[in-house]
């Protein structure tokens, strides 16, 4: 309670601000009213014969925001500026005959820069067609940083550029999410039905979906190597599907789609914003842990450049392929009341698709300590496909007016194999500073590496510098994979009503599923020899007594096969029953009981 | 660091909220006098006249005998609304019979209801009939399209929701399918444990409009859990939008394929980022909570 005059005539000020606003609120609030209450006794205007209803609303956001700005972007993101918050137009014919439409709806909001914008258009001429579309765009900010917080570490860099040194290493806080991105989908539907009243009736739909954006993404190699994805995805669908009523109450649909999906996402590295030399940068990555060596200990020379032997990567990190899926399907289905008592469902579908991946390249350039990794390219074509066939069938016998049967029968058999015919080409140097030396074998090896620009060939003096955890110089893996699922379902009910508020039910399902995962791995390695006569002696080469790298009479490399099958089935019988009470229009009770009684998994594996 | 919204620091919801209604204008275009009589547009010119429909025969007495008595019965307008809806273009086909048209075409025959001076028991009526009787007389018109095939089987049916709990063909709220309520608030009526799901900070965007329950989900039922819908190619429904999840990819994350992607996400709404069912996932042996 307020004590003396200061304090009461504050409390007054306050409260005389907080009448005016009030009043200010209950004027627009009964304005707002008005408008609402005319909004819903809106007839529209007849313009010839012609019904016209429109509305729009025009407006702004205005925001203030404290605190993380990010995290406001990623939850909820609207930003300040004029809105379109609402469109609508409906025109409809007044006598039901018009020439081109009888009924045209125009729907939009979101528009100006609101991160969900959505427009609905459905136009339509009774018994001719039926035209539907959809047009939405989503913003999709993501950037809610973890890393930001106060556990992160400041342990100082010593020699560290600014930022990086003093009493704490403000720099290595990140205040943005390694793995930011803002991401646009674009989602089209369009759909549009010929004679829709008729016995036959012809169905064309369009489907457009659109992914793209800049994100940020890492990579595990020696150091977490900070990279940009440019987003893109494209899928485009067709539909044309017929419907024909043959018999009374039955109708048969057959629909083909043709679905065409592109992945053109390609990743470089962000930036290198750290000297190595007076003409080169690298990138350090993202994790800067001086305590824990992270990048690497003493990751700054006396000479304020990054240490030549540390993890890092320069401007030279590509990760690109052009994925291309075609996935055509044929549906037929059946709908059917022909008798009276009896209602049945039946749908048959079969999806053959396949996938490539073109002119894959994953190429890393800078430097792996633990295995002295400077430049590595993976190269190969990828191809696979998904073939799903399914079928399901429903049938409902209404035996009374309370009492009913009920049946659903699922089947479902796809299959994804893939595989990738993978080229490898790995080149090694001592330190940021050195280019790699190469090896040349004498003889034809099954793949010839190119050297990367600047490379040396090696010599006795300048080896290759593997060490004991390098990979192989050149590697030719061809990983085949095979997954499969095959399940049928089936599910029998019988159902009562006891009145039109409580009822029961109780019935039977049986669950069969198969699942496959096969895969079948061919490795094709080539070890070259260096630098010290122990290392000479990698994978199937063995070097001469004198330390010179392998003649051609050698075995190039060892194959290496792998197979694996896994192979799981189960049997789940069950036994479902359940009591519904309607206590009042809109709310139901249910009780549900489902025991399921399965059989353990058999998992047979080699 | 107090928020100030120009200078406003007392009540910042509040001040958001006024501006908000300040600087919402809300303009109406049609302007001129208000609608006129259906049958005497602007002008003064005839409405053009459908064609007459064929003299009913048997127990029906076609829809114009319906409005002698219920132009504004049980409501003011209440057969100018059913003119503009689409079920009116019932009456315009005839070839069908009268069983097919109008009015009767739901309420059935009408001229014992008429002889009957209005007697309500002589004519069907959709308030206090069972959720099976309401949806027989729907399905009979409205049953030949996967859209409406699994009715008898779905859950809403199972559970004595009829078609017209959700759609109303005479005070639409909604024209497109005749809704008596937007989605999702029409849905929410009845699922407000979902509702609760979907105010989490990570959730699809229901509440915004840009996506619709229908989306993923079929209310009139269908072949898989949950009446759940499928992509054109029988796969997850998720990849509808979320194409680049699809595959066929070389190596696989087998559970998605296999389980589904509901294995490790919440499709509604989660408290943890990417709508995944645990806060931590890269770990060697899971939390003995999930969030």
């Amino acid at each position: 309670m307020p004590k003396t005059k200061k304090e009461w005539s504050i409390v007054m000020k306050n409260g005389r601000i907080s009448f005016g606003w009030l009043a200010i609120s209950v004027v627009v609030f009964l304005g707002a009213l008005e408008a609402q209450t005319q909004e819903q006794e809106q007839t529209g205007l007849n313009q010839g014969n012609y019904n016209v209803k429109q509305s729009i609303e025009f407006g702004g956001r205005v925001t203030g925001i404290s605190g993380d700005t990010q995290s406001y972007d990623t939850f909820v993101n609207l930003q300040q500026g004029p809105r379109l918050l609402g469109f609508t137009m409906d025109i409809n014919s007044l006598n039901h005959h018009e020439t081109w439409f009888d009924n045209f709806y125009f729907s939009n909001f979101g528009y100006g820069g609101d991160p969900n914008m959505v427009s609905r258009l459905r136009v339509a001429k009774n018994t001719w067609y039926k035209f539907d579309g959809l047009f939405r765009k989503d913003e999709n900010f993501w950037d809610y940083s973890l890393q930001a917080n106060p556990i992160n570490p400041t342990a100082p860099f010593a020699n560290g550029p600014a930022g990086f040194g003093g009493p704490i290493c403000t720099a290595c806080v990140l205040n943005f999410s390694p793995h930011n991105m803002n991401t646009r989908r674009k989602l089209g539907d369009y759909n549009l039905i010929i004679r829709p009243e008729s016995r036959v009736r012809l169905r064309l739909g369009y489907s457009r979906n659109l992914v793209e954006g800049p994100a940020f993404a890492t990579i595990h190699q020696g150091t977490e190597q900070f990279l940009f994805a440019d987003v893109k995805t494209t899928v485009n669908g067709y539909r044309v599907g017929l419907d024909v009523k043959l018999l009374p109450r039955t109708n048969i649909s057959y629909d083909q789609v043709w679905n065409y999906y592109k992945g053109d996402t390609g990743i470089t590295d962000f930036a290198q914003p750290f000297p190595l030399n007076p003409t080169q940068n690298v990138d350090l990555g993202v994790s800067f842990n001086a305590t824990a060596n992270q990048p690497c200990g003493g990751t700054f020379l006396a000479s304020g450049f990054v240490n030549p032997a540390c993890n890092a990567y320069f401007n030279g990190y590509l990760d690109h392929g052009r994925t291309r899926t075609n996935t055509p399907t044929e549906q037929l289905s059946v709908q059917s009341n022909y008798w009276q008592k009896l209602d049945l469902t039946a749908r048959v579908s079969y999806s053959s698709g396949d996938t490539n991946v073109f002119g894959y390249n994953q190429t890393i350039f800078g430097r792996e300590s633990r295995t002295n990794l400077r430049n590595q390219t993976n190269t190969g074509p990828v191809f696979g496909q998904r073939v799903a066939a399914a079928a399901d069938f429903g049938a409902t016998w209404q035996i009374t007016n309370k009492l009913s049967l009920l049946d659903t029968f699922h089947y479902s058999n796809w299959h994804n194999p893939a595989a990738f015919d993978a080229s490898s080409c790995s080149f090694l140097s001592p330190n940021l500073n050195t280019s790699a030396f190469f090896f040349t074998p004498s003889a034809p090896v099954p793949l010839t590496c190119v050297p990367p620009a600047g490379a040396a060939p090696a010599t006795a003096t300048n080896p290759v510098v593997h060490n004991a955890s390098s990979a192989p110089d050149v590697s030719i893996i061809l990983d085949s994979n095979f997954l499969k699922q095959e399940e049928r379902m089936n599910l029998a009910e019988v159902d009562y009503h006891f009145s039109q508020k409580l009822g029961a039910r109780i019935g039977f399902r049986y669950r069969y599923r198969i699942i496959a995962d096969n895969f079948y791995e061919t490795l094709n390695q080539m070890f070259y020899p260096g630098p010290t006569a122990a290392l000479a002696a990698r994978g199937a080469l063995r070097s001469r007594e004198s330390g010179e790298p392998c003649l051609a009479s050698e075995p190039p490399g060892r194959l290496h096969a792998k197979l694996g099958l896994i192979h799981q089935f189960s049997i789940r019988p069950g036994v479902c029953s359940g009591v519904r009470c309607r206590a009042t229009d809109q709310r139901i009770f249910r009780i549900v009981w489902d025991l399921d009684a399965a059989q353990p998994e058999v998992a047979d594996q080699f | 660091m107090s928020r100030t919204i120009l200078g406003a620091t007392r009540s910042p919801l509040l001040t958001i909220l006024l501006f908000s209604l300040s600087f919402g204008l809300s303009a109406r275009l049609s302007a001129g006098p208000p609608a006129q009589d259906a049958a005497k547009p602007a002008g003064g010119q005839e409405k053009p006249q459908a064609a007459a429909p064929a003299a009913p025969s048997g127990d029906y007495v076609g829809s114009e005998t319906c409005k002698t008595c219920h132009e504004d019965r049980p409501s003011k307008g209440f057969y100018r609304d059913f003119e503009a809806s689409p079920h009116f273009v019932t009456t315009l086909d005839t070839k069908k019979g009268p069983e097919r048209q109008g009015c009767e075409a739901c309420h059935g025959p009408g001229k014992a209801h008429v002889e009957g001076g209005g007697d309500k028991t002589k004519i069907f009526a959709f308030k206090g009939a069972s959720a099976s009787e309401v949806s027989q007389r729907c399905l009979g018109c409205h049953q030949y399209g996967e859209e409406h095939s699994n009715y008898a089987r779905s859950v809403h049916l199972q559970n004595g929701v009829a078609c017209a709990d959700c759609h109303d063909p005479h005070h639409a709220k909604e024209s497109q399918f005749l809704l008596k309520a937007s989605q999702p608030a029409l849905c929410y009526s009845c699922h407000l444990d979902k509702k609760q799901q979907f105010t989490r900070p990570f959730h699809h965007r229901v509440n915004e409009g840009l996506v619709k329950c229908t989306d993923c989900h079929n209310p009139h039922g269908g072949f898989l859990a949950r009446q759940l819908r499928a992509t054109t190619s029988e796969d997850l429904v998720c990849f509808k939008c979320h194409a680049d999840k699809a595959g066929p990819f070389v190596y696989e994350h087998e559970s998605v394929k296999v389980e589904g992607c509901t294995i490790c996400h919440t499709p509604h709404g989660s408290s943890n980022a990417r709508l995944l069912k645990r806060a931590q996932v890269n770990r060697r042996r899971p939390p003995r909570f999930t969030t």
